[in-house]
């Protein structure tokens, strides 16, 4: 299977996993024209991804989004959650700057919904 | 309305007007995509605590997607895609940025949206963040092209009391105001 790698813009974020490794990072800003046409080819290629049978490490580390991307995000992370209720391994690391409160509070909303294990973890 | 009725002297006084009304910046008309992207990097620059601006620039994102998504006043770009038209008008005071956007809305929607607002406004703190949990892990709502969070989530950013407005301008159309204020510093 391919990796998927796509560039940051201003307004979309970097994206890149390797479906070797099972190591997917998304990094970055998201406010797209529309959030669905830009995390569609992401779903489809996890869809494809974990259909190997393989599991995946998600490093989750989005400085700002905005509500429609949200919903992807969620989206997403539902995905995440599938793979590890039919057995496996995946892990969430949800990253956000120790002073970005709302980031923090949304990733532990999340992690408070989701049956996966999801890590919350601040830096400077 | 033709160009005569806003001659020279009134743009002078419009000048006035919105300097005097402390007016950081404004836009009106079609927003785009690219048009937010750009305007967005001004509302950054913005002088105030970092929290703060940041708040700022993701109430303006909102608004500005709003209006390109759902403005009953569209206009045609030369590329042949629609975009939606309206005003956003950041304002400063002492203490607080001041954001308001207004754009036109279907009259026929005006009821629903003044019952939605008006509910959302009188929310505790605590209430809002309830609802903008509930809905964010939902479906969205049908006719929404994002997440049907956008207007929960720019009143809970709001440091003071959120205000609307939606007055009648036509038999079809009427105008929907937002505003929020965001403290300059925490």
């Amino acid at each position: 299977m391919n990796h998927l790698t796509i560039a940051g813009t201003k307004t979309t974020p970097s994206v890149m996993f390797n479906a070797e490794t099972g190591q997917l990072e998304i990094s970055g800003q998201s406010y797209p024209e529309s959030a669905l046409e830009f995390y569609q080819p992401i779903m489809d290629w996890l869809d494809a991804y974990f259909k190997s049978g393989q599991g995946a490490t998600l490093s989750f580390r989005l400085q700002y989004f905005n509500t429609s991307s949200s919903k992807c995000i969620l989206n997403i992370l539902r995905m995440f959650e599938k793979a590890y209720k039919e057995g496996k391994k995946v892990e969430v690391k949800w990253y956000h700057n120790e002073a970005d409160e709302q980031m923090q509070e949304t990733g532990e909303e999340f992690a408070e919904h989701l049956t996966l294990p999801f890590k919350v973890i601040a830096y400077k | 309305m033709n160009s005569s009725q806003f001659g020279i002297q009134e743009i002078f006084e419009f000048y006035q007007r919105i300097s005097s009304a402390r007016v950081l910046m404004t836009f009106k008309g079609a927003f785009s995509q690219e048009l937010l992207v750009q305007l967005g990097e001004l509302v950054k620059l913005q002088q105030g605590h970092d929290s703060k601006v940041q708040k700022m620039f993701s109430v303006f994102v909102e608004m500005a997607q709003n209006i390109l998504y759902y403005s009953a006043e569209k206009e045609v770009r030369g590329d042949g895609k629609e975009v939606g038209v309206g005003i956003i008008v950041i304002r400063e005071n002492e203490k607080s940025f001041v954001i308001t956007s207004g754009n036109a809305i279907e009259r026929e929607k005006a009821d629903e949206i003044r019952r939605y607002c008006q509910s959302l406004v009188e929310m505790s703190r605590e209430e809002l963040k309830a609802l903008h949990q509930q809905r964010r892990m939902q479906e969205p709502p049908k006719g929404s092209k994002g997440a049907g969070l956008g207007l929960i989530d720019m009143i809970r950013k709001s440091d003071e009391k959120a205000e609307f407005l939606i007055t009648n301008i036509s038999d079809k159309l009427a105008f929907f105001i937002l505003n929020i204020i965001i403290h300059k510093t925490v």
